[in-house]
């Protein structure tokens, strides 16, 4: 049995560990950059490593703490190389007989090439052989070596495929007679899942998980390995101990809440005890777990959809469909296509989906520790929050009225508004008004309970539009909080936006963003409020044309948008018919000013 | 025509070529798979000769093995003979003259050998000494001719270092286009110019031998 243990700090990283048994062939699969060929080549003892262990059978090949380290040339390794490597100026005859123990005969040469059928081709050099016949020659002289380890280093990539299928067959052929552990390493994953006994996924030098390969691609250990084997539908959720609310399950049940926040949907799975409560996770479904039906039975876990895209291809069947869901996931799977025939599957038509619970794997977004510990010190974090608040808006279809002193339930929508920003921990917010100024700072004085300290700034001229308000705004924030970590800029107009809303995006720009912006959007609309960080917030202070909506636009790889289907985000009264739907909404009594 | 500069120069190179091209090919073998820092320096070291006047190096190899000299002292008194204008004195100046020449075509082979043969013939249980041998001797073999072939033909060209440090002692470091300088000296403008075209002639057959032996190569399939 190979057992490989490889640990270094660079010049290339490794850290990975794996095993191989006699007879068995293990895939390193990984993208470039991985470390797979550093590890085959660490293997063979043609890269040193600074920390680690070789072990085949019982000859340490590789011992760092014991100093050990054979060379190359005297571990007894056959390897075959992505571009062939024959030597050009020694035939196929003499190449393969190089490489024979001093002990063997040229007989078994001769045998080796009679298997490969290469007699025709002995005495020709490699630049008289085809692709095909060169690898032939390779994988020859590698078994004439009568190695204990073989070695196959994208050795089948640089051929056609049929020649590639032909070389597959020479090596199973020859796995037969020869039983001795293989590692491959290939970033085909169908060349992998064919050809190995167990895969060992590799990435930036780290081995992530080492299994058979069906049990990869049905378990991945955690999102990255499922990105890696190829799964294309790959969700988000966070996992519960414990069932639905009102549900009856099996003996150990858990829960699954798909997509983030308010518009996650709940789903029920197999609690295997392997994670904690209210663990973020990433989750699949191999297609077998998957039911579809043209009614509902109401079994669990059984959701509306609506086929998407049918594309059919022989025998089978891509269908994409679109959950019913608030946050709408997409998923796609192939079905024969005699099936979609018999259940009269046709675009657009309302399908019901079944997760059996057994089928969905959830595993943990992050494996490192580390990064665990940064998130969490990312959403603890006290930051130095300001706000900005727009309330110039006249109201101009609702009779000229000041639409901030709209009264909800006895309330103004500015003492809501402030009271959410003081539940958040929002210390100063600048509020821009227009007309109105007397009247908002009269309300501001009559509020007795402890606010945000406001300050007010006057746009005269309001009609110049939201971007002058926008301006003023900003200019006076920076000279009384000239370093806030972030900035909430919302409007005054939108009545159904509480502290819950405002602390999700809080959350959000903490926890999710690596932008510097994080701005709401309700299907195609835009909404509101919208969080800077501090950095840009200063930016945008320091060049007097720049609009925060120019900045954005200018630059989209700093702005995080938020999918989500929270109307609160976009609502806002601008006419009579919104305060009727406000109503009719919430059930409350809206008073004009 | 005079026979005896002739058989010195062709005695001359034959020696150079015989000395340094072993050793260029041992440098340059190790400097290849070196990634020392010290790999910089030889390099640089060892091309200098290229870019430098002969006449200085001319100047440095007087001062250093003229009898007054750290080297010619110690030689002088060890043999009772000096190195300066001597046989001796002329193959050390174009051994030192010609270490670029033998040493960069064969690096050049060395490097352009790929990788993964290297690692190939490894995996295929041979030791160093054997690879160097079976593998990367013949694959570098058209370098180690050219560097060969420049070595010879640079060796008998090579006028002013030889001038500086050997002189024009006849039989001893009178080379032939040291006899072809003396001639036209004399004003014996027809001596000059045969031994001038039979230094043409050699140059350019060694210069075909060795493209010749390049193309030949090629054919055979040398190229991956």
């Amino acid at each position: 049995m190979l057992k490989a243990e490889l640990s270094q700090a660079g010049p290339i990283y490794l850290d990975m560990h794996f095993e191989c048994q006699v007879g068995e062939l293990l895939a390193l699969v990984g993208p470039s950059g991985s470390g797979k060929t550093s590890a085959l080549r660490a293997l063979a003892g043609l890269l040193p490593v600074s920390q680690g262990v070789i072990e085949l059978d019982q000859t340490v090949w590789f011992d760092s703490a014991k100093n050990i380290f054979v060379p190359a040339h005297d571990r007894l390794v056959g390897m075959v190389f992505q571009n062939y490597a024959l030597f050009p100026h020694l035939t196929a005859l003499q190449n393969i007989c190089l490489a024979l123990p001093d002990k063997a005969g040229q007989e078994y040469a001769c045998n080796l090439m009679e298997d490969m059928q290469l007699v025709d081709l002995q005495n020709r050099f490699p630049s008289e052989l085809s692709g095909g016949q060169r690898q032939r020659v390779a994988l020859a002289r590698a078994f004439a070596r009568q190695p204990k380890l073989l070695l196959l280093d994208e050795a089948f990539s640089a051929v056609d495929y049929p020649t590639r299928k032909t070389l597959y067959e020479e090596l199973i052929k020859l796995r037969e007679r020869i039983a001795i552990p293989i590692v491959m390493v290939t970033h085909d994953l169908r060349e992998a899942r064919l050809l190995s006994d167990r895969m060992c996924i590799l990435d930036q030098g780290r081995s992530l998980q080492q299994a058979p390969a069906e049990l990869i691609v049905s378990s991945p250990r955690n999102a990255r390995v499922a990105e890696l084997v190829g799964l294309n539908d790959i969700y988000s959720g966070t996992f519960f101990q414990g069932p639905i609310p009102g549900q009856k399950s099996d003996p150990k049940p858990g829960r699954l809440l798909w997509g983030q926040g308010v518009d996650a949907y709940p789903l029920e799975i197999n609690d295997k005890g392997r994670l904690p409560n209210q663990t973020e996770v990433k989750w699949v479904i191999a297609g077998e777990h998957i039911e579809l039906m043209r009614e509902d039975r109401g079994l669990a876990n059984t959701i509306a959809a609506r086929i998407s895209k049918i594309r059919q291809l022989g025998d089978t069947a891509t269908v994409q469909f679109i959950f019913s869901i608030a946050h709408q996931p997409r998923m796609q799977i192939d079905l024969s296509t005699r099936l979609v025939n018999d259940l009269d599957f046709q675009l657009h038509s309302d399908i019901y989906v079944r997760f059996d619970p057994r089928g969905i794997h959830i595993m943990p977004v992050y494996t490192n520790p580390m990064q665990k510990q940064a998130e969490k010190l990312r959403r603890e974090k006290s930051l130095n929050m300001a706000a900005i608040l727009l309330v110039a808006g006249e109201g101009a279809r609702l009779g000229n009225i000041p639409k901030v002193l709209l009264r909800v339930s006895g309330k103004t929508l500015l003492e809501r508004h402030l009271e959410s920003m003081s539940a958040l921990g929002i210390q100063t917010c600048v509020v821009v008004t227009g007309a109105y100024e007397e009247v908002i700072t009269q309300e501001i004085q009559a509020l007795s309970r402890q606010l945000p300290k406001v300050y007010l700034v006057q746009n005269i001229d309001s009609k110049k539009g939201q971007a002058s308000s926008v301006r003023m705004g900003l200019e006076r924030l920076g000279l009384i909080v000239p370093e806030p970590d972030l900035v909430i800029m919302m409007l005054g107009d939108q009545p159904l936006l509480d502290v819950a809303d405002l602390r999700q995006l809080v959350e959000r720009f903490k926890v999710r963003t690596h932008g510097e912006f994080v701005f709401p959007q309700v299907a195609e609309k835009r909404g509101n409020p919208v969080i800077m960080s501090g950095p840009v917030f200063r930016e945008i202070l320091q060049s007097p044309m720049q609009t925060v909506r120019g900045y954005m636009d200018k630059h989209p790889e700093k702005v995080d948008i938020w999918q989500t289907h929270n109307e609160h985000f976009i609502f806002d009264m601008d006419t009579p018919e919104d305060l009727i739907l406000f109503q009719k909404k919430t059930g409350l009594l809206i008073e004009l000013p | 025509m005079d026979w005896q500069a002739f058989r010195l120069s062709l005695f001359l190179a034959c020696l150079t070529a015989i000395i340094l091209i072993p050793m260029g090919v041992l440098l340059a073998h190790y400097l290849v798979r070196s990634s020392s820092w010290l790999k910089q320096f030889l390099e640089a070291g060892l091309t200098l000769p290229l870019v430098l006047p002969p006449t200085v190096l001319g100047y440095y190899l007087l001062v250093g093995f003229g009898n007054t000299g750290f080297l010619g002292s110690w030689f002088y008194e060890l043999t009772g003979n000096s190195i300066v204008f001597s046989f001796f004195g002329i193959l050390i100046a174009s051994l030192i003259v010609n270490i670029p020449f033998a040493f960069i075509p064969i690096q050049r082979a060395f490097e352009a050998i790929p990788i993964e043969l290297r690692d190939a013939a490894a995996t295929c249980g041979l030791n160093p000494l054997k690879r160097l041998w079976i593998i990367e001797l013949p694959l570098a073999w058209k370098g180690i001719c050219s560097a060969t072939v420049m070595t010879i033909a640079h060796t008998i060209g090579e006028f002013g270092v030889v001038l500086m440090v050997g002189g024009n002692i006849p039989g001893q470091t009178r080379t032939l286009s040291i006899a072809i300088y003396d001639r036209v000296q004399a004003l014996d403008m027809d001596g000059a110019g045969v031994m001038s075209f039979c230094l043409l002639l050699f140059s350019f057959i060694t210069l075909l031998l060795s493209q010749i032996l390049n193309r030949k190569s090629v054919v055979r399939g040398v190229a991956h």
